[in-house]
């Protein structure tokens, strides 16, 4: 079992993820503002953080944050989940979604199929920072 | 809000005042964009006022010459003594490289006023050495008026009319000064006519009047006509460069409006669709079955919709990125077609159609998401529209001859598209009615995305289709150097087929 940390403004969204994580046999949390993340992963290390990019204060907020928890965790597994293509950045920078540069675990596209949802979330708990298989 | 501390705070206030609108038509240009945008053209004249003088040099030097053999001249009636014009062909050279060297570096920074004096000092020494050329060939020349007017001219084009007006007076200044000086004996009398061909009187002060004044009228006619062409061209030009930044402007702001609306729109089918996951996958309790089917459809519905929004955001991204598109660079396009069928697979074999694929390597060069955009769609338009249980043939290869390039096929044996309807097809959102029977889900975005990243690869379209047997689309990349890149090849006229090529650049 494994405690997994749910960052996204979408409180439905959120809490179906959440679901699908229990079914899992995790334990969840979520956290609905991007500012909340540092110092609840301070208070308590997740095993991963489930991170989402857009938020109402600022369209580029969780890769601010993805930043904020490498500094601060290097090792922490972290899956991005957005509506926004991973291709096709828009109002983000190159720089932002340069997978060398940007540093999360794992991008997932919404909407999310759950079936995919769980594999990654298992693949993100296996590995060593659950870094994405060939 | 409610916390002692902030009760004890006062009230945040922010105003926001009315911002004024821009009116509808175009504003007459300010001052700083007009000098922005004349600066470069004023650095531009000033260079070929310098290449132009190169003539006149050369001009002079071929008269210094002729001066050297004294019967050429003396058989039109003329006597020309060489050093003056290899003199003044000289001092113009020496003048004119200085001038070049001050033109080409007064487009730097911080060096906005220079151009002008760069001119300016240009177009006096020009005036002053012409003088003096006119002086030494004699008053009576009857050319010598004419001379001048090219600068006036010149100067009309460049400059304001206020300025050009000042350069007609310093012109007719040193002329009359000219003629003046000789008329009172202050300087010596020059001609280049032979004597006897030509008499050489003095002109009084009356005589020079006479003739002055008319020149002076024909030259501020000329000043008067060229200076108004010059700025109601130089105006219509600058609106039109303005009107055109505006809609550039106005064009980006529109797609980035829509792209920020569709990501709002599809935040809320991302949430709905995971809601109905959780009532699918057995996470909120077994639904009975018929309660199944109904979430079924509300997650199929919304993962439709999704994707139409997707699609709108990829080709909304693609025209409004088109200025500044990710740099092109060097790909095998086999690998990224074997990504996608690697991807697309379990989806096309859930309707049994098999996807065959040869592929040789062929580099191409291109945008990397946006070449898996293309193959993508394609492959996908290719199933879906393919009969269940049929075959989506994929082949990539590299262009035979020197020129380079790939060429991408896709074929599928399928509904077809009737010839008439090929040229649309590429259109946005536009689908044959065939289509719609076929598969009422796709969204008619799919060709006019990969229309899009074609024409920013610099790649051809070509499409071939039969109703009821399927259609193939042919993407031709062109090589290292695109004007090489193989031309379309045309339909032959024995085929049975519809054939619609699409360049790129259309």
């Amino acid at each position: 079992m494994a405690y997994l940390l749910i960052v996204d403004d979408d409180a439905d969204f959120a809490n179906a993820v959440a679901t699908v994580c229990r079914a899992m046999g995790h334990e969840t949390q979520i956290v609905s503002t991007p500012g909340e993340t540092l110092p609840r992963v301070s208070e308590h290390r997740p095993d991963a953080v489930i991170l989402d990019v857009m938020f109402p204060e600022d369209p580029a907020a969780g890769f601010q944050v993805a930043r904020d928890l490498r500094r601060h965790a290097p090792d922490l597994p972290i899956l991005m989940l957005t509506a926004v293509n991973q291709q096709f950045p828009l109002g983000f920078s190159h720089r932002d979604i340069d997978p060398k540069w940007l540093p999360v675990t794992d991008f997932v596209e919404k909407p999310v199929d759950f079936a995919l949802l769980r594999e990654r979330i298992a693949r993100l708990l296996a590995g060593p920072r659950g870094e994405a298989q060939p | 809000m409610n916390g002692a501390a902030d009760s004890a705070a006062p009230p945040a206030r922010y105003r926001l005042a009315p911002v004024p609108e821009a009116p509808a038509g175009a504003p007459p240009p300010d001052a700083a964009s007009e000098a922005a945008w004349i600066e470069p053209v004023l650095r531009a004249n000033a260079v070929w006022f310098c290449q132009l003088r190169w003539l006149v040099v050369g001009v002079l030097l071929v008269v210094a010459a002729t001066g050297l053999v004294p019967a050429l001249p003396a058989a039109v009636g003329l006597r020309i003594q060489p050093l003056w014009p290899a003199v003044t062909a000289g001092v113009l050279a020496a003048l004119n490289l200085e001038f070049m060297r001050r033109s080409r570096a007064a487009g730097g920074p911080g060096a906005r006023g220079s151009i002008r004096a760069v001119l300016w000092a240009q177009i006096a020494s020009d005036l002053v050495i012409l003088t003096a050329v006119i002086y030494w060939v004699g008053p009576d020349w009857p050319a010598a008026p004419f001379m001048y007017l090219f600068h006036i001219i010149l100067a009309c084009l460049v400059f304001s009319p206020g300025q050009s007006l000042a350069v007609l007076g310093l012109a007719a200044g040193l002329y009359g000064l000219s003629l003046w000086s000789v008329s009172r004996g202050w300087l010596p009398a020059s001609t280049i006519r032979l004597e006897g061909t030509g008499s050489l009187g003095l002109p009084t002060p009356g005589q020079l009047w006479a003739g002055l004044v008319p020149m002076l009228l024909v030259w501020g006619v000329i000043w008067y006509l060229v200076s108004r062409l010059a700025a109601t061209l130089r105006r219509r030009e600058l609106e039109l460069a303005e009107t055109n930044r505006r809609l550039a402007a106005s064009s980006e702001e529109r797609a980035q409006h829509m792209l920020q609306t569709t990501h709002q729109l599809k935040a809320p089918f991302a949430a709905i669709h995971a809601m109905t996951q959780v009532l699918l996958g057995g996470y909120a309790g077994e639904l009975p079955p018929p309660a199944r089917e109904v979430a079924g459809k509300i997650a199929d519905r919304c993962l439709a919709l999704s994707r139409q929004i997707q699609e709108m955001l990829q080709l909304a991204n693609l025209r409004s990125r088109a200025q500044t598109a990710p740099p092109l660079r060097p790909l095998d396009l086999a690998g990224v077609v074997r990504e996608v069928l690697g991807r697309l697979e379990p989806a096309a074999r859930q309707r049994r159609i098999r996807l065959d694929a040869a592929l040789q390597p062929a580099p191409v060069r291109a945008a990397p998401d946006h070449l898996t955009m293309l193959v993508d769609n394609l492959v996908v338009n290719a199933v879906t529209y393919s009969h269940n249980g049929g075959v989506v043939e994929v082949t990539c290869a590299p262009e035979p001859g020197p020129a380079g390039g790939a060429r991408l096929t896709v074929r599928d044996h399928g509904i077809g598209i009737a010839p008439e309807k090929l040229p649309r097809i590429f259109d946005d959102y536009y689908r044959t009615e065939e289509a719609v029977a076929h598969n009422r889900a796709s969204t008619g975005l799919g060709l006019a995305i990969v229309r899009q990243v074609a024409r920013a690869t610099g790649a051809t379209l070509e499409v071939e289709s039969a109703p009821g047997r399927g259609t193939t689309f042919t993407v031709i990349f062109p090589g290292a150097h695109p004007a090489a890149a193989p031309a379309p090849t045309p339909p032959s006229a024995a085929q049975p087929q519809s054939h619609h090529g699409l360049p790129a650049d259309r």
